[in-house]
């Protein structure tokens, strides 16, 4: 009896790994989109690239006029999305959303990851923005200067709080750029770094830019911006560039699908893109505090190939 | 005045109150079933939100939460599946009373104490966010290290009276904790080669797995056994009355710490409502007197029910104040503020003090819908006790699957979930626990994440880790708290090991 009961079970993961298995025929490219669509968010519902997806999906399904559906999956930081969107079949019906920063730190941070940079067709990239440092209220720490002066009289003493093990590299490229020894807190989360900042546990913290509204309310210094230009959307925040450092790291959000996607498949995701980014999607972009950039095609994969070239040199040692 | 008058005109239109009920029956419904949560719950509607404005999006959502906090204990008690790992302990205690004929008694107590809870929680919240939200901040790495530690005594409470057996349950939640990637390196762990795997362990598959899967299985291996036949449980009729009364009577100091405790916890960035129910059933215990923990002690329910309630409140606390999200819950919640443009934080009560205030008092109307979804809700819902279990087990089972599967929108849950079932299934055999299970993994990520910062800043400043640790009035508090705890917990465990004795003797001389 109990045997049963076990076949049963055996019988249940058996049918659950076919579900996961099932395959879906491979449309007509030229009708494209002849039938929903799924995105693949490698975030959970309600964080900055889920809202960045759906700002972008949203004006997108009413121009194709076919559904997109957002499937979040947040799992081990996206890493399972992310592999997931690899999978999938090439045929423009799956689709994912990430960013540079996320698939070349889990490509060349660690090989048993099975992510592959060149796995994905980049369709577009969406935004743009960078991190940031912010030093703590009450910190010595105000500024450029005073942040290499503080680090200078304390090597290795100076904590810098990170959201994830993936931006060991900008830590890796502050310390470099800026001839300093300072010790990385790694975290799960932009939040807790913040929040062990406000507490000040930590002195300093390198933070993605959306953070900067609430880093200037809570009396905290924001030192600069690790990209070659000013951000439109926080206009005051000086550059690392201008302040005579350069690093440039942006991070971009990006439409992707798995490798192989056909041409006129792309053609014509971009060509709807470029549409929507004269309207709704930019409007919806700067709503949720994001830069809107659209970069496809040639230029998108020059970025790519040096940025994802760079990312390597840092992070596969 | 003039912003109390918008506020109150706004929250008392129509639209508002059909928002704010909906939520709160929606988060009630999904936590009940075993499999489904308020945050799937959540993440699931929040695209529904962003075509509501800002105010009436956050009680929806705030509806669904409180509800589903209070939801979880009702399965628990009836069928021994608790809908969320927030109710685990509520099924220790309620379960033994259903099968006494006390259901009813036991729900009651249930929305007794989530109702008051939820108060303290949302009263705490209106009067002190901003005071209490720069308190939860001076809870660093090293704090939230030992208080996770602290935590984990709460293991002697779990466990009946092999505490041996608890012990490894709480090991192999740890263990599940370290699955996947590790988060200060950014490399996989204990991964086996499966891809599955490199997600780790989700906190709700697994509680799928170990509770529902688990019992559903048992209950039909049980039923296998004994060709068909059912043992009838009886469902008393009780009077609401007397279960207010005796709350705020008898367990009145038990209701006023828990709900302490679950809005302390709550405010903490990082924890949660699961935390806060784990630690009140501990605390609780820990002052029982007669050792009857285990058996249906109604202390039992109150104490996590009003502390996952009061949580709630508590987790909107360094949210709303500061922009920290306090649980994965109100983490989504914040989501659905920045998506409308409002960056939580000191500037959105001054900036946006009607969206505010109509959510923060909107909060109140949806702790009064629940309560009364909660009571008339009773006596439609507990006749699920005399529902053959044949019916319920396919059920259960398959609700199961799709809220492992909910989770992230993937198949891996799934087969962590019923693997996890298999687990439970042969825990039960061997006699060992399983929520210690849950514990051990909800605090698995807590002990290591905050024991690596805490070493990396100690490191930094060059200095002993000790006197790190202990030179911070907060971690002597904690430990002192740490040490109390497992005072309690032994002279508990010798009290009912007693008590038992006692028992057997009575018997012995009852049965010459």
């Amino acid at each position: 009896m109990k045997k049963r009961i076990l076949s049963a079970l055996v019988l249940m993961l058996f049918a659950a790994s076919l579900f996961a298995q099932g395959a879906g025929e491979s449309a007509v490219a030229d009708d494209y989109p002849s039938k929903d669509i799924q995105c693949i968010v490698i975030a959970a519902a309600g964080g900055g690239t889920d809202a960045m997806a759906r700002a972008v999906t949203g004006p997108l399904e009413k121009q194709l006029g076919k559904s997109i559906v957002v499937i979040n999956n947040g799992s081990a930081g996206g890493l399972v999305a992310t592999g997931d969107i690899a999978d999938a079949d090439p045929d423009g019906y799956t689709l994912g959303v990430f960013s540079n920063t996320d698939v070349a730190g889990f490509a060349y941070s660690d090989k048993s990851n099975g992510i592959d940079v060149n796995n994905y067709t980049y369709i577009a990239a969406l935004n743009t923005t960078g991190n940031i440092i912010i030093a703590k209220k009450g910190s010595e720490i105000k500024d450029m200067d005073s942040l290499i002066a503080y680090a200078k009289a304390n090597p290795g003493k100076l904590t810098l709080g990170l959201p994830s093990a993936t931006q060991k590299m900008d830590h890796e490229l502050v310390n470099k750029t800026l001839g300093i020894d300072t010790t990385a807190v790694v975290y799960s989360g932009g939040n807790k770094v913040f929040a062990d900042l406000l507490g000040g546990h930590i002195e300093a913290a390198i933070l993605s830019a959306k953070f900067i509204k609430q880093a200037k309310e809570n009396g905290m210094s924001v030192i600069g911006i690790m990209l070659s230009d000013r951000l439109s959307t926080f206009p005051d925040v000086p550059t690392f560039k201008e302040q005579g450092y350069d690093i440039n790291n942006p991070a971009m959000r990006m439409l992707v699908g798995p490798k192989g996607i056909p041409q006129n498949v792309v053609d014509k995701l971009v060509a709807e893109l470029e549409k929507g980014y004269q309207g709704d999607m930019t409007a919806n972009i700067s709503a949720i505090g994001e830069c809107p950039v659209l970069l496809t095609g040639e230029k998108l994969q020059e970025f790519l190939k040096s940025d994802f070239a760079m990312r390597e040199a840092f992070l596969s040692k | 005045m003039g912003l109390f008058a918008e506020v109150f005109t706004n929250l008392f239109s129509l639209r508002m109150l059909i928002t704010s009920l909906l939520g709160t029956f929606i988060g009630i419904v999904l936590g009940a079933i075993p499999g489904m949560n308020g945050g799937i719950g959540i993440a699931v509607m929040l695209p529904f939100t962003y075509a509501m404005d800002p105010a009436q999006g956050l009680l929806f959502l705030g509806g669904m939460y409180l509800g589903s906090s209070y939801g979880g204990s009702i399965s628990g008690i009836l069928i021994n599946v608790p809908g969320t790992a927030e109710s685990a302990c509520t099924a220790i205690e309620g379960y033994p009373m259903t099968r006494r004929g006390e259901g009813r008694k036991a729900l009651y107590y249930s929305i007794v104490a989530s109702g008051f809870g939820s108060i303290v929680g949302l009263v705490v919240l209106v009067l002190f966010a901003p005071a209490l939200a720069s308190l939860s901040v001076k809870f660093g790495p090293p704090e939230m290290l030992l208080l996770a530690i602290c935590g984990l005594t709460i293991v002697g409470s779990l466990t009946g009276k092999n505490i041996v057996k608890g012990l490894i349950a709480a090991a192999f939640g740890l263990f599940l904790a370290m699955i996947g990637v590790d988060d200060a390196t950014g490399k996989m762990r204990f991964i086996f080669g499966q891809r599955a795997l490199r997600g780790g362990i989700d906190l709700i598959p697994a509680v799928i797995g170990l509770f529902a899967i688990a019992e559903m299985v048992k209950q039909a291996m049980k039923q296998l056994g004994s060709k068909g036949e059912e043992n009838e449980i009886d469902l008393k009729k009780t009077s609401l009355l007397s279960v207010v009364k005796d709350t705020f009577t008898k367990h009145l100091g038990n209701i006023l710490s828990s709900s302490a405790i679950g809005t302390f916890i709550g405010i903490l960035p990082g924890t949660g409502g699961a935390i806060a129910s784990f630690l009140a059933y501990g605390s609780a215990k820990g002052r029982d007197k007669e050792g009857t923990f285990g058996n249906g002690n109604p202390d039992g329910i109150i104490a996590p029910e009003s502390a996952n309630n009061a949580a709630v409140g508590g987790s909107l606390v360094p949210m709303l104040a500061l922009g920290i999200p306090g649980s994965s819950t109100s983490a989504i919640m914040f989501g659905a503020l920045t998506i409308h443009g409002l960056i939580p934080g000191h500037s959105l009560f001054v900036e946006n003090g009607d969206i505010v205030y109509t959510f923060l008092y909107g909060m109140f109307l949806v702790c009064l819908f629940m309560i009364l979804i909660g009571i008339f809700g009773i006596p439609l819902f507990s006749p699920i006790v005399k529902v053959k279990i044949k019916y319920i087990i396919p059920v259960v089972i398959m609700c199961s699957l799709i809220g492992a599967y909910s989770v992230n929108n993937s198949m891996n849950d799934v087969v962590v979930a019923v693997i996890l079932g298999l687990v439970g299934v042969l825990f039960a055999k061997l006699e060992v626990p399983t929520t210690p299970v849950v514990l051990g993994l909800i605090l698995g990520d807590l002990i290591e994440s905050n024991y690596v910062r805490t070493a990396t800043i100690v490191q930094a400043a060059d200095v002993n880790f000790f006197f790190y640790v202990f030179t911070r009035p907060l971690c002597i508090v904690i430990f002192l708290l740490t040490v109390y705890l497992i005072w309690a917990n032994i002279r508990v465990l010798h009290k009912s090991k007693r008590v038992q004795q006692e028992s057997r003797i009575e018997q012995d001389v009852q049965e010459e």
